[in-house]
């Protein structure tokens, strides 16, 4: 059953979400800038390594008010749209960025893999500014399923996990390619290790594998069910999810069989990420076009 | 005047002039070098010498009568191994203020390839002794060379130049937790037995490595090794390929010609490691680790240059400290130098002191003996005072200008002219006596005391005493 809730023309969200936006943009925007100083600070005195600690951390508090920020955000616009939090698709963006932001902020205490910020803060930013403004707004979901929360689920926690995989790849190319270079390595003195990076990578590359296959399994329940006038979107979004699903399954067996371990690898997370985002802007692009 | 007043010389090549296979030529082994400071001053042309010979380094500190044989002198007693026509090019030459600039900085460790390292004072000071104990060193050269140690103490305590990474060792070591991280679970291979690779192990093992496997061409030299260095074992070199499947940061160091570890052998290791990150270290000259080695995947490797090439952009970070390290090294040289010029003047402020005491002292011992012979002993005594004072201010002006002459370009008129105004004395040859013991700059290495106040004994005798 294809059901279809949107706000009546000219009801806007409320200011106190309009305000829940703002912040959260803002420390996300923040949190990115000062995660970017903390990789670029120079330097390796003691006073000087604490210093760039001193920015990590203020980076990271930064960042966890901004997911606070967005949590509340997040809460009032499912609130206002009237709808399970995990059912739509603008939704389910904004949520990814979330949970990618509390993943990280986690695995950053943990690991000492502040400086990955300066990739995830702007996946987090994109995340709530395109579920905001691409999707036009926060909506209920196209179609009714007790299998569609699943679904979605599976999809944005594997999103999210691959978001943060694919931070940790980039920071990984970045790394490597000041090593690899040897004349610039005081610029990026604040990356962590590659070996790290690269298996924190792999870490949530695996798990979110298995959620991403969930995922797709679960939508296939869902083909045909959208009509006509959205199929070709539809035929899109599927072989998108294909290709991301390929690139991950690639690399991690090709790390496993082959010692995929280096740029490879992360090249194979980030295309394999790339595709799992343009799932989520078709979508939301679809949406915004009101063709489904 | 305005001249420096340092009669020191500089002869030498280092890093920065000449390649490592130039400066192996002239290096002088340890053995070698007292002969060599004797040789040098046989024909008296050369006063004074020390020799200071490290890897990055070989130079020759002098002071003699003539700049010009003394560095001709030196010049030739470097081309041992070497024609002289073939060193020429690498050589540079210091004189006066310059060259003791250079050993200042030389002492500073602002001068060495890694800026700031420590070795060097040590390895000044070693020359310095050698050269003492050749009895090759006399007042000048030991006063700058003391005010050397003096400067290069000041540079390491008041400034950070020596502060954080700054050995090839240990921007190893760096790169090594870069790519590694927790240095805990890797195993360090060495290959060869170098001494930069050497200090690299050990200095991975502090930064804690547990175990460090030892390959030489010579097992029993890789079992000597292992048995200096914590939680290193020997290996056969013929392991190389089982060693490189395991080892993850792998010291080359051996004295082989050509490459130990080919692209080949690297792209097999790293396919039988399954990708993991292989790190090598090439400190060998010429290098043992082909370079293409560097453009596989998740493998990296590092040669001398690029090791070197990483500590000079270290340097970068302590422009500030540089900076202020060139500061102090100015201010002693123009301290130094203005003590050396002292040494032109003060035979003239003694004589003219002399003079007018000797002048006073005479007159008044007359007048004592006659006219005044009535006087008590109290009455003489301040008689004496009086005329101290009234003699110490009237000499104030005269001795202030003799001083500043030192500065003028028309001093020699100067102190000419007070010489012929007060009759004094025709000055005798010019002597820099005291050694390292004396007065003035260097007289006691690491008192912070200003010169001038030791090496003018008259300034305190200016002032009017009650």
């Amino acid at each position: 059953m294809v059901r279809r809730t949107r706000y009546a023309p000219g009801v806007q969200l409320s200011t106190a979400a309009d305000l829940l936006l703002i912040g959260t943009s803002l420390a996300y925007a923040g949190a990115g800038g000062l995660f970017f100083a903390r990789i670029a600070r120079r330097g390796q005195e003691a006073t000087q390594v604490q210093a760039g600690d001193q920015l990590g951390h203020r980076a990271e508090l930064l960042f966890g008010v901004g997911a606070l920020a967005h949590f509340g955000y997040f809460m009032l616009t499912a609130a206002i749209a009237r709808a399970c939090p995990v059912e739509g698709i603008q939704q389910a963006a904004s949520l990814m960025g979330l949970v990618a932001a509390t993943v990280f902020l986690f695995v950053s205490r943990a690991k000492r893999l502040d400086a990955v910020g300066a990739f995830v803060a702007p996946i987090s930013l994109g995340a709530i500014l395109s579920a905001r403004f691409l999707g036009g707004g926060p909506a209920a979901p196209l179609i009714k399923s007790a299998v569609l929360p699943f679904h979605v689920t599976a999809i944005l926690v594997a999103s999210a996990l691959f978001a943060v995989s694919s931070a940790l790849a980039a920071t990984y190319l970045v790394q490597e390619k000041q090593l690899k270079q040897k004349r610039t390595l005081g610029r990026t003195r604040g990356l962590p290790p590659l070996e790290v990076l690269e298996r924190a990578s792999h870490r949530f590359l695996l798990a979110g594998f298995p959620l991403l296959t969930l995922g797709i399994l679960t939508g296939l329940l869902f083909i045909g069910k959208f009509g006509d006038a959205i199929g070709r979107a539809q035929l899109l979004r599927q072989i998108l999810a294909y290709a991301a699903w390929v690139c991950f399954a690639v690399v991690l067996f090709m790390r496993s069989a082959g010692g995929w371990r280096g740029r490879r690898a992360a090249w194979g997370t980030l295309v394999g990420f790339g595709c799992a985002v343009l799932v989520f802007v078709v979508y939301l692009v679809r949406d915004r076009a009101g063709r489904g | 005047m305005k001249k420096s007043g340092v009669e020191l010389c500089v002869v030498g090549v280092s890093y920065r002039s000449a390649p490592v296979a130039v400066r192996e030529r002239v290096a002088i082994a340890g053995d070698e070098r007292a002969p060599l400071l004797g040789r040098l001053r046989e024909d008296g042309t050369v006063r004074e010498a020390v020799l200071v010979s490290t890897c990055n380094r070989v130079e020759l500190y002098l002071s003699g009568a003539d700049d010009h044989s003394v560095v001709a002198q030196a010049r030739k007693m470097l081309a041992i191994r070497v024609k002289e026509e073939d060193l020429r090019p690498y050589l540079y030459e210091h004189r006066g203020e310059d060259a003791l600039r250079h050993v200042f900085r030389v002492a500073a460790s602002l001068d060495s390839l890694v800026m700031g390292e420590p070795q060097i004072l040590g390895q000044v000071k070693e020359a310095f002794e050698t050269a003492t104990e050749a009895d090759a060193v006399g007042g000048v050269l030991g006063r700058a060379m003391h005010r050397a140690f003096h400067v290069g103490k000041r540079v390491r305590t008041e400034t950070a130049l020596g502060a954080g990474q700054v050995s090839v060792a240990s921007v190893a070591v760096d790169l090594a937790k870069r790519i590694f991280g927790d240095m805990s679970k890797h195993e360090v291979l060495l290959l060869g037995a170098g001494e930069i690779a050497e200090s690299a192990a050990r200095a991975l093992v502090a930064a804690g490595v547990t175990k460090i496997l030892i390959a030489n061409r010579s097992f029993e030299k890789a079992e000597a090794l292992a048995r200096t260095i914590e939680n290193a074992e020997p290996r056969s070199l013929g392991e190389l390929p089982t060693l490189l499947e395991h080892a993850d940061i792998v010291l080359v160091s051996t004295g082989a010609s050509s490459f130990v570890v080919t692209r080949e052998i690297a792209a097999a290791a790293v396919k039988r490691r399954k990708g993991r990150a292989l790190f090598f270290v090439d400190v060998a000259v010429p290098r043992n680790v082909d370079p293409r080695v560097h453009d596989l995947d998740n493998c990296f490797r590092y040669d001398i240059d690029d090791l070197e090439q990483v500590v000079a952009e270290g340097m970068h970070e302590r422009k500030a400290e540089a900076e202020a390290a060139e500061r102090i090294v100015a201010h002693e040289v123009a301290e130094f130098a203005k003590w050396a010029r002292q040494l032109e003047v003060t035979p003239t402020i003694v004589a003219l002191r002399e003079k007018v005491r000797s002048t006073l002292a005479a007159e008044l011992d007359r007048s004592l003996s006659h006219k005044l012979k009535h006087l008590g002993e109290d009455d003489r005594k301040a008689l004496g005072v009086m005329l101290e004072a009234a003699a110490n201010k009237l000499l104030h002006a005269p001795t202030q200008l003799l001083k500043e002459s030192l500065d003028r370009p028309d001093g020699e008129q100067v102190i000419a002219l007070v010489r012929q105004v007060y009759d004094l004395p025709a000055e005798g040859p010019r002597t820099r006596s005291g050694g390292p013991d004396g007065d003035g700059p260097g007289a006691t290495e690491g008192n912070s005391a200003e010169p001038k106040a030791k090496s003018v004994p008259v300034d305190d005798a200016a002032a009017p005493r009650h």
